[in-house]
């Protein structure tokens, strides 16, 4: 410090100056440990992919063999699932440095619309086209055009416990839902179980798949042919109503059900206090995992009921998704690349290994060797063809979540079912007549 | 003798003492029960979790989360492989939330002093206006200007990265740290500086020489405070990284899977978030009050 | 906070002032120039260029970028939803902040009496103060779950309730437990900042009022609550603004959930702009926050300039 007398401005100036440098300095010297490339080189390739950390074991699987046989990095940003939607509209609308992204079921009509990607139909092969079937590619387009590699077969299945049943005096799943409530009652009068099942229907997208499931499944559906919201009728008033029942007073699910999701409605089933549960692909794991389970080998895999009254055999809801190639991406082409490999039947099998991920060829299925490891497969393998959509809107985050409230407006007896559906309907068509879809 | 000294201070003991020992107790109860089931859980392994009749103090308790995390390890159990991904991220976010709330609290220091020093001594057209405009509008919430600063943090190719949030942070911080130090500068005696100025120091030289010296509790007292809110930034940690930069807060929700969420998991990272902080805060409880209580401006 | 030169004493003009005046002026903004910068750069313009994108259609759904005025806005003062969220901020905001400060000054003089330990119960006391906010919020939602959750755990065993509640499964009861985890990470903030007001207080006040054969009540009733009303003033003002602001903690535990009842004001402005993907609307649900925010800081200062004035 110096001892001169400096009352001038310049120094004051200076000093400022320099307590300011000093503290920027710090500011660059923090973010060295997050490296930028070297102007001076030229920028080396890689690829960022933005995923759910559920894919993220697959992607660190691939990514040394592919750097070793391309010489290209893959950069991986994982997060929450809850955050990944988000994180992809700022991504694109910002311009970020990201190329390939998770594309959930729901999503592409959204994405397609907003122009965040770009179609990938030159890149899907005859072989894909071959053995994948057409359900899995139609979920991903909008517009005509497909928006995403499809990479993940997921549907809901029925899973029950069959020493439970037996107990109960049961030898076979419910073939309706009746029949499931009918099960469910017996046994939670001799005390076997706490309730005969818990729903995950916490304000949720999980709600709007079940929704969709038991909507199908009591003879009703969305939308008409043309594109008429039509579910508030008898049909979907019959499906809410006995919704809401379930896990009423007199109910014989877990009235908990409207703050569970689909990993907490597992908790009960992994314990024995329930019977049924209504879940993913990944349970399985779940239930198989000593550490987490006590149920291990007691499960069985059924078709999801429907109702007695529809004459269905099941209904189920899709809830795959896929791979989308961001517009910001400078290498599109190198990116397709990549996707097709993801596409592989090596890669699908790490999938399944790593994540429970039901593949998508359709010859895995009746691949001996596969089944030998995943028998369940078997039981599994025939709810696909009963698997329906959520309704496909490039405005469906808006309407997921007005749904999502109406519902459980109902579930939480703030409205009758009739009323939240009618309310629902009104607000749907409304918005479908000012966004034009 | 010892029985009758005893019943006789037992007679002395006022109902009003025992309300307010009885207040004290539930008051403990009130602040240790969630912390502590925030370590128990955080310990328990996930069949004892979820158990009924409750496991209240965990029968097998476990270190397995911790060493996970810590350790940067992915879990092997098949099922538990999803959950544990971003276990092996949390060190790093450790890394970044101690990084970003440390720079973040020294830049502020450094450029609230100086201004604290300014609106402390001297004399100025639009002194007083230039130190209340800032108070009103660092009240302004995360939300309302997260998307504009997400353009401003973008446009400066800032995305992901540490220095984005260094640079975003003082927007809620700096105005505390000028107000506290202003007033704490205001308390120094000036003729102390002017003996400084009379032996030759400028007036920077002064502020350096014999009032910063003599502030170093203000400004350890107001760097604490400004540590733990920098270190418990939520919303713009979210919108502003995605990967490399990610804090604790943000990484601590990433427990959670497509299909629902870990809470072992979650309350181990929770656990080793909040130890930082809680050191803090019990170590330097008197220190932190005297910050809390005289700079009311931010909690 | 005491600063002096809060108090509206008549304004510094450069008119007739020595050049020591100016050096000494432009010294002090080359001070402040730094931190000045940093306020404008990232409040002053990023505030103004939020109410520049609500007018303005920025909606993926609609190409383009049209100039569309108040349209927003007159979408937003007609919109339900809106005012239904309005409620429920003022809720949240009105039921902390009171039940905060009344349990705070009750706890602040429990911490004021002499007894055995009180050491270990202030410093303690700090203790969920200083969990972060993220990890509180996941702290209570995983101690409120429905099923497996050990609030509901220890009432059952307690044989207070028969059956599980659903503590975050209805709107209003969510709400309410949403406050809850809110309250035990801030209460402390509350308690120390009314203890510091109790410790100002005269004894020999108390003593006088015991001498003349007033109560405990009538002790809190005439000397300490007057002597607290202005911290009072200021933590109540404070804390509305803050609590007005609530975002993280909803996040975390509710996401607005169910059935829209934790649905504020900042989650719907979070929710319409990177859900929906409606920045222009978002904008302007985000301006409207500021200005309300600004209003509540002006009457803020004001309230603390009186203080100081007093003083």
């Amino acid at each position: 410090m110096s001892h001169l007398p400096i009352g001038s401005d310049h120094r004051a100036w200076l000093h400022t100056l320099v307590l300011s440098a000093l503290l920027l300095s710090l500011v660059t010297a923090a973010c060295a440990p997050t490296p930028t490339p070297e102007p001076t080189q030229p920028k080396p390739k890689t690829l960022t992919l933005l995923l759910p950390v559920d894919w993220r074991p697959v992607v660190d699987w691939i990514a040394p063999q592919w750097k070793e046989e391309t010489g290209i990095d893959l950069e991986i940003i994982s997060l929450a699932y809850d955050e990944v939607h988000d994180k992809i509209v700022s991504s694109a609308r910002g311009g970020a440095d990201v190329d390939i992204v998770y594309v959930d079921t729901i999503w592409p009509a959204e994405f397609a619309k907003a122009g965040f990607l770009i179609p990938v139909d030159k890149y899907v092969t005859e072989e894909m086209r071959k053995g994948i079937a057409k359900p899995l590619f139609d979920q991903l387009v909008w517009d005509g055009k497909l928006w995403a590699f499809p990479f993940n077969n997921q549907s809901k299945w029925l899973f029950y416990n069959k020493e439970i049943l037996e107990k109960a005096g049961y030898d076979h799943p419910p073939r309706t839902w009746e029949e499931m409530e009918e099960m469910s009652r017996t046994m939670m009068e001799k005390g076997l179980v706490k309730y005969g099942t818990a729903w995950g229907w916490a304000q949720a997208e999980g709600l709007i798949c079940d929704v969709t499931l038991f909507l199908y499944g009591f003879g009703g559906r969305w939308r008409d042919e043309k594109g008429n919201w039509v579910f508030n009728d008898e049909a979907g008033q019959k499906m809410l109503q006995w919704m809401v029942n379930s896990i009423g007073p007199d109910g014989w699910a877990d009235p908990a059900s409207t703050s569970l999701n689909d990993r907490t409605v597992l908790n009960p089933f992994l314990v024995g206090d329930t019977a049924f549960v209504l879940n993913w692909a990944f349970a399985w794991g779940l239930i198989q995992d000593p550490k987490e389970s006590k149920v291990v080998d007691k499960v069985g895999i059924a078709l999801i009921p429907a109702s007695e009254e529809s004459g269905l055999v099941s209904s189920s809801v899709t809830g795959g998704g896929g791979w989308g190639i961001l517009t910001n991406s400078d290498t599109p082409e190198l990116a397709a690349k990549l996707l097709q490999r993801f596409m592989s039947r090596e890669v699908q099998v790490q999938a399944l290994d790593l994540q429970q991920n039901m593949p998508v060829w359709t010859e895995m299925y009746s691949d001996p060797e596969i089944l030998k490891a995943y028998p369940h497969f078997k039981a599994m393998g025939p709810q696909f063809q009963y698997a329906h959509f959520r309704p496909v809107l490039p405005w469906y985050s808006e309407w997921s979540l007005q749904a999502q409230v109406e519902i459980q407006a109902a579930l939480t007896g703030a409205k009758t079912p009739q009323q939240a559906l009618d309310d629902l309907a009104e607000w749907s068509t409304q918005k479908s007549k000012e966004y034009g879809y | 003798m010892m029985g009758a000294r005893s019943r006789r201070i037992w007679h002395r003991i006022k109902p009003q003492t025992f309300l307010v020992y009885l207040g004290a107790l539930l008051l403990l109860l009130w602040t240790l029960a969630p912390a502590y089931w925030l370590l128990a859980s955080a310990i328990s392994p996930s069949h004892e979790l979820v158990a009924y009749p409750p496991h209240w103090f965990p029968d097998n308790p476990t270190l397995e989360r911790l060493q996970a995390i810590i350790g940067s390890k992915m879990l092997r159990a098949s099922s538990m492989q999803t959950m544990a991904a971003p276990a092996a991220f949390f060190r790093r976010a450790i890394l970044n939330s101690a990084i970003v709330a440390s720079t973040t609290t020294l830049l502020c220091l450094g450029l609230g002093s100086l201004a604290g020093y300014a609106f402390a001594r001297l004399r100025f057209p639009g002194r007083g206006f230039l130190l209340i405009l800032p108070l009103a509008l660092q009240m302004l919430p995360p939300i309302a200007l997260v998307i504009p600063l997400y353009s401003l943090v973008q446009a400066l190719g800032l995305i992901d990265t540490l220095a984005g949030l260094i640079l975003v942070y003082p927007s809620f911080l700096l105005v505390y740290v000028v107000w506290v130090m202003t007033g704490y500068f205001q308390n120094i005696p000036e003729e102390l500086e002017d003996a400084a100025r009379v032996d030759g120091c400028s007036r920077l030289g002064a502020f350096f020489r014999i009032v910063v010296p003599l502030s170093t509790p203000a400004f350890f007292s107001t760097g604490l405070l400004t540590f733990l809110l920098a270190w418990d930034e939520f919303l713009y940690a979210l919108v502003l990284t995605s990967a490399r930069a990610k804090t604790l807060p943000v990484a601590v929700g990433e427990f959670s899977t497509q299909f629902g969420i870990d809470y072992g998991m979650m309350m181990a990272g929770g656990l080793l978030a909040s130890v930082p902080p809680v050191i803090i805060a019990l170590l330097f409880q008197p220190l932190l009050v005297r910050g809390l209580t005289t700079g009311s401006i931010k909690g | 906070m005491r600063v002096r030169g809060l108090q509206g004493s008549s304004p510094i003009s450069w008119k007739g002032r020595p050049p020591e005046f100016r050096r000494e002026a432009r010294f002090a903004y080359a001070l402040i120039m730094p931190s000045l910068l940093l306020m404008v750069g990232l409040i002053v313009v990023p505030f103004f260029y939020a109410f520049w994108i609500s007018l303005h259609r920025v909606n993926f759904l609609f190409p383009g970028r049209p100039f569309i005025g108040l349209e927003n806005y007159v979408h937003m003062t007609t919109n339900q939803d809106f005012w239904a969220s309005v409620g429920r901020t003022i809720y949240f905001t009105a039921v902390s902040v009171v039940t905060q400060t009344v349990l705070g000054i009750a706890i602040a003089q429990l911490l004021n009496k002499p007894f055995r330990g009180r050491i270990i119960v202030r410093t303690l006391l700090l203790l969920p103060w200083a969990i972060p906010t993220v990890v509180n919020g996941t702290l209570w939602r995983w101690i409120l779950d429905g099923s497996t959750g050990a609030l509901n755990h220890l009432l059952l065993q307690l044989g207070l309730i028969k059956h599980n509640v659903i503590w975050l499964g209805r709107p209003f009861l969510a709400m309410n437990m949403v406050i809850l985890g809110d309250s035990w990470r801030m209460l402390p903030l509350y308690v120390i900042m009314f203890l510091a007001g109790l410790q100002a207080i005269p004894e020999d006040l108390y003593d006088a009022a015991r001498v003349d054969g007033a109560t405990s009540w009538d002790c809190f009733r005439y000397v300490t609550l007057p002597f607290l009303r202005p911290v009072i003033l200021v933590v109540l003002i404070l804390r509305t603004l803050q609590t007005f602001r609530v975002f993280d903690i909803i996040y975390v535990m509710t996401r607005g959930g169910p059935a829209n009842g934790t649905m504020v004001i900042t989650f719907l402005t979070y929710f319409t702009t990177f859900k929906f993907q409606n920045f222009g609307y978002g904008a302007a649900l985000a301006f409207f926050i500021g200005i309300t925010t600004l209003g509540m800081a002006w009457v803020y200062i004001r309230t603390l300039r009186g203080r100081e004035e007093a003083l």
